[in-house]
C-alpha cells in the first residue's frame, strides 16, 4: 500500500517551478493558448482540412461503434437481393428482367410490406435503350410485353385506394445534359425519359426519388443528399431521396393502412415542387436546395417524422436546407467482411430466387430490392467496412440513420461552449503543472473519455467534436517545448 | 473491381476493454430428438399479446394462417402462442406445432439466411446464432490481418540483414533496422529468460566494438565482432533489468546506443496462438505516448520457428520496417 501510494504521489508531483510568479504566468499563457486553440478550430471547421479530419474521426468511431441492436429494438428492414445465385440464374441479364422485378414486387405486396423501395435504375426499356418520345429507338426491338406488364402493375397500385396498398419508391436515371457535344457537369441534373412515365403521370401510391451518393475524395461514401435538384422542362424540380421517403412512409403508415403516409408524401412533393418549379435551370443561382435558399425565399424545409411503436421511438425534424454535416449516413450495419459460420444478421436478408419461390413474410416492414451480385458496379467504399458494400446497404443504413436520430446533429451551442471551457481549463491545468510525458498520459486519457462520449453521443445522432481540439492543443503545446518557448521565457523574465 | 480486403482501422487495446465487448454465443448442442414434448397449454386472453422479448431475438416463425396454434415456451415457460406480433424467437426457445398443423416455417435472422420447416407434432428448440463482429472481434480482425499482410510478399530485403558489411556502408552510420528510426533512448523490450538475443546492425565496417553495461555503468559484455551480428547472452534478464547496448566502429568515437528493457509481455501469451499473430499484436503495443517496441523480440522469437515462406515474408517486413501501423490501423 505504501509503495502504491509512493508511486502515485510521485507520478502526480506537480512539475517544479521556479517561483509561483512564473506558474501563474504560464497558467495564463497556456489558458489564452487552449482558448486561441479552440476559438480558431471553431471558425475554421469548414476548412477542407478540418472536415478531412473530422470525418476520419468520426470514420474511426462508427467502425468501432457499428453492429449493433440498438436499444430499444426497432423495425428490422428486408432486403430482396437480386445475389450472385439470382443473377445467373437468371442468365446474367445487364437489365433486370422487368418480368422477374414485377415478382419481387408482388411478393413483398403479398408478405404484406409497407414500403417498397425499387435501388433500380427504371428509366430502360427491356431492348437496353432509352425511348425518346415521338422517336424510334435505335436497339433492335425486343419483346416489351414484360415492360408493359410492370407498367400496368404499377399503374393498378398507384390507382388503388385500398388501405393496405404499399408504398412504392422508384428510382431512375438523372443526368448532366449534352451541350454542344459536351456534357455540361456543371449544369442542372436532367431526367431522361422512363417506360414508366406514360403511368405515373401523377404520383399516388409509386414514387420516384434521387439515389445520389455523395463520394468523398477518399472514396469514401458518407452523405446522400436528402432532396436534390434536378432540372425538368427548363424549371427545377426537388427530387426527394429514397430513404427520406421510405423512413416519411413507414413514419406515417399504421399497420393497417398506408392512406395517410401516401397523402403526406404526395402533400410535400406538391409543396415543393409548387416553389421550385419558379426557377429556371439557372447554375449561378445554385445547385443544391441549401444554396437556393440563401439567394431565394424558401418556405418551411423540415419535415416531421413522428415516432412510432417498433419503428422510431423519439419524434425528429428533418431540415432539408441542414447543409453537408446533416446528411451523414450513421453505419451501423453491412454484409461482415469475415463472415461467421451462422452470424446473426442485423436486417432481413432474402435471395431474390428464394423469393419467387415461395411467399414472404415482411408484415408492416420496409422491402428494399436491389441488386448486390458481384458483377455490379454498384459497390462504394464505406467506413464501417473494408471491403465495399452494395449500394442498397448503403440506403438501408441511411434509412436506419433516419429512423433513429432523423438527422445528424451537431451539440447545441451552450453545451459546446460548456465542453471547450471544460477543456480549456482541464488542458491549462495539465500542461501548467506537469512535464510533457505526465501531460501527454493525462491528455491520452482524457482523449480515451471524450471518444466514449462521443460513441454515446453518435447514439443519440449528435456529434461532439472535442478531440481535434484536445490534439491540437496537445501538439502546439508539445512544439513550445520542443522549441525551448518556456525556458527561453523563463531566462528572459529572470 | 472490388477492392481488396484490408485492415482497417483499430485502437489501443485499453479502449477495447473500456467500451466492453460483445462475446459470441457458441451454438448449443442439438437437443435429442427423443426429448417428451411439452405439453401444449392454452394461452390466457393476454398472452396472445404482443411480448416485449428481453432477450436478443435470433429468428421468427413465418406468417400463416392458424398461427395462433403454434406454442412457444421461453425458459421452461410457456409465452403465448404465436401471432401477427408475437413471433420472435430467442435462443434456446422451444416452439412446439399442434397436430393439426403442418409445414411451419422457421426463419433465422442469419448471414447467410437459413430456414427451418417444422412438421405436425414438432418441437423445435431455436438455436444461437454467433453476434455481429462487436469492438473485440474487430481487435482480433485486425491483429489477424497485420499478421497476414505481413507473412506475404516480397523477401528481397532479407539480403540486408547478415552481411559482411560492404563498400557502400563504410560511409553510413551505424544502424539497426529493428530500431524503426527510434532514438537512442528508446529501448527495445525484451522478454525476461528467453535465451541469447540475435542482434544485427548495418552502417560502417567490420571489426565493430560491442559493449554492454547493466544500470549502475557495469561492463556486462566487451566484444571485438568481425561480423554485422552477434548473438548476446545476458546474465540477468528478470524484469525491469535494464541494459545498454553500444555498437562502434572499433577505434572510433561515433557509437551506436540503445537501451535494452526487460519487462513482462503486455498481454497474456497463449502457447496455442498463432505466433505470427501473436508476433503483429506486440507490434501493435508500439503506439501512443506509451509506445514499446518489441521489434528485437520478435525477431529472436522469429528465430526459433521453423523455416517457412511466412517466417521469411515477416523477417523481411521486420527488417524492412516496409509497414506503417497508422496506415493498416493500429495506431489512429
Amino acid at each position: 500500500m505504501k509503495f502504491i501510494k509512493t508511486i502515485l504521489r510521485g507520478f502526480f508531483k506537480p512539475k517544479p517551478s521556479p517561483s509561483k510568479k512564473f506558474r501563474l504566468l504560464f497558467f495564463l499563457i497556456n489558458f489564452v493558448l487552449a482558448t486561441a486553440v479552440v476559438v480558431t478550430l471553431h471558425y475554421t471547421e469548414d476548412l477542407v482540412i478540418f472536415k478531412e479530419i473530422k470525418d476520419t474521426s468520426l470514420d474511426w468511431i462508427m467502425y468501432w461503434h457499428s453492429d449493433f441492436d440498438p436499444k430499444p429494438r426497432i423495425q428490422r428492414m428486408a432486403l430482396f437481393e437480386i445475389d450472385d445465385k439470382t443473377y445467373r440464374r437468371w442468365d446474367s441479364p445487364v437489365i433486370t428482367p422487368r418480368d422477374k422485378l414485377k415478382a419481387l414486387i408482388e411478393a413483398a405486396k403479398k408478405g404484406g410490406a409497407n414500403v417498397i423501395a425499387v435501388d433500380i435504375m427504371l428509366s430502360w426499356f427491356s431492348d437496353g435503350c432509352l425511348h425518346q418520345p415521338n422517336q424510334t429507338a435505335t436497339c433492335p426491338p425486343a419483346d416489351a410485353s414484360a415492360d408493359k406488364k410492370l407498367a400496368d402493375y404499377l399503374h393498378t397500385i398507384n390507382e388503388s385506394e385500398a388501405d393496405e396498398t404499399p408504398i412504392i419508391i422508384l428510382t431512375r436515371l438523372y443526368r448532366p445534359p449534352l451541350e454542344n457535344g459536351e456534357v455540361n457537369d456543371e449544369a442542372f441534373l436532367t431526367k431522361p425519359p422512363s417506360f414508366l412515365d406514360e403511368v405515373l403521370k401523377e404520383e399516388k401510391n409509386v414514387f420516384w426519388a434521387s439515389t445520389f451518393m455523395v463520394v468523398d475524395d477518399d472514396k469514401m461514401l458518407r452523405r446522400w443528399q436528402l432532396a436534390p435538384l434536378v432540372c425538368q422542362n427548363n424549371h427545377l424540380t426537388v427530387v426527394p431521396s429514397m430513404q427520406l421517403l421510405a423512413a416519411l412512409a413507414q413514419l406515417y403508415a399504421t399497420n393497417n393502412s398506408t392512406r395517410q403516409a401516401a397523402q403526406v408524401i404526395r402533400d410535400f412533393k406538391t409543396q415543393w415542387n409548387q416553389w421550385a418549379s419558379q426557377f429556371p435551370c439557372e447554375p449561378s443561382q445554385g445547385t443544391t436546395l441549401v444554396q437556393l435558399c440563401q439567394h431565394q425565399a424558401c418556405p418551411q424545409f423540415t419535415i416531421e417524422l413522428p415516432k412510432k411503436a417498433r419503428v422510431s421511438t423519439q419524434n425528429h425534424t428533418v431540415d432539408l436546407v441542414g447543409g453537408r454535416h446533416t446528411e451523414k449516413i450513421i453505419y451501423r450495419f453491412a454484409p461482415p467482411d469475415n463472415p461467421a459460420i451462422m452470424q446473426r444478421s442485423l436486417i432481413d436478408i432474402k435471395s431474390a430466387m428464394n423469393v419467387l419461390k415461395e411467399d414472404v413474410d415482411v408484415d408492416n416492414q420496409i422491402v428494399l430490392i436491389g441488386i448486390t451480385h458481384q458483377e455490379s458496379s454498384d459497390y462504394h467504399q464505406v467506413p464501417i467496412r473494408a471491403e465495399e458494400i452494395s449500394g442498397v446497404y448503403i440506403l438501408a443504413n441511411a434509412i436506419d440513420t433516419l429512423l433513429r436520430f432523423g438527422q445528424f446533429k451537431q451539440q447545441p451551442f451552450a453545451k459546446q461552449v460548456i465542453v471547450s471551457a471544460i477543456l480549456i481549463i482541464i488542458t491549462t491545468l495539465i500542461f501548467t503543472y506537469y512535464d510533457m510525458a505526465k501531460a501527454s498520459l493525462f491528455c491520452s486519457l482524457l482523449f480515451g473519455l471524450l471518444i466514449l462520449l462521443s460513441m454515446k453521443a453518435m447514439h443519440h445522432g449528435i456529434e461532439i467534436d472535442v478531440a481535434l481540439r484536445l490534439l491540437t492543443i496537445q501538439f502546439t503545446e508539445f512544439m513550445l517545448r520542443f522549441v525551448g518557448f518556456w525556458k527561453f521565457l523563463q531566462a528572459k523574465l529572470s | 473491381m472490388r477492392n481488396k480486403p484490408k485492415v482497417k482501422y483499430a485502437l489501443v487495446p485499453i479502449l477495447a476493454i473500456l467500451v466492453g465487448c460483445e462475446p459470441s454465443n457458441p451454438p448449443p448442442e442439438k437437443e435429442s430428438g427423443d426429448e417428451p414434448q411439452m405439453p401444449i397449454v392454452p394461452p390466457s386472453p393476454h398472452q396472445s399479446e404482443a411480448h416485449a422479448l428481453n432477450c436478443v431475438p435470433v429468428a421468427k416463425i413465418h406468417k400463416r394462417d392458424n398461427i395462433n396454434q403454434i406454442s412457444i415456451w421461453r425458459e421452461g415457460k410457456t409465452v403465448g402462442l404465436a401471432s401477427r406480433l408475437n413471433k420472435e424467437l430467442c435462443a434456446g426457445d422451444k416452439v412446439i406445432v399442434p397436430n393439426t398443423l403442418d409445414q411451419v416455417k422457421i426463419e433465422y435472422y442469419s448471414y447467410p439466411p437459413k430456414e427451418v420447416r417444422l412438421s405436425a407434432g414438432d418441437s423445435y428448440p431455436v438455436e444461437a446464432l454467433s453476434d455481429p463482429c462487436g469492438v473485440l472481434c474487430k481487435l482480433t480482425e485486425n491483429i489477424k490481418g497485420l499478421a497476414e499482410q505481413l507473412t506475404t510478399g516480397e523477401q528481397e530485403q532479407l539480403t540486408v540483414v547478415a552481411d559482411r558489411g560492404g563498400d557502400d556502408d563504410e560511409d553510413w552510420p551505424i544502424s539497426m533496422s529493428l530500431a524503426a528510426a527510434q532514438g537512442p533512448e528508446t529501448p527495445f523490450y525484451l522478454f525476461s529468460r528467453a535465451g541469447a538475443i540475435e542482434l544485427f546492425w548495418a552502417g560502417k565496417q567490420p571489426p565493430y566494438q560491442l559493449e554492454v553495461t547493466d544500470e549502475p555503468g557495469k561492463t556486462i559484455v566487451q566484444e571485438t565482432v568481425k561480423t554485422n551480428w552477434f548473438s548476446l547472452t545476458l546474465p540477468n534478464t528478470e524484469s525491469n533489468q535494464r541494459y545498454s547496448l553500444r555498437i562502434s566502429k572499433k577505434g572510433s568515437n561515433e557509437v551506436y546506443q540503445k537501451p535494452l528493457l526487460f519487462a513482462v509481455p503486455p498481454f497474456p501469451l497463449d502457447p496455442k496462438a498463432d505466433p505470427y499473430e501473436m508476433f503483429a499484436t506486440l507490434l501493435a503495443a508500439d503506439c501512443g505516448d506509451n509506445a514499446q517496441n518489441w521489434r528485437l523480440e520478435i525477431w529472436r522469437q522469429l528465430h526459433h520457428l521453423l523455416d517457412s515462406p511466412k517466417k521469411e515474408s515477416f523477417k523481411g517486413h521486420l527488417v524492412a520496417d516496409d509497414f506503417d501501423l497508422s496506415e493498416v490501423g493500429l495506431c489512429d
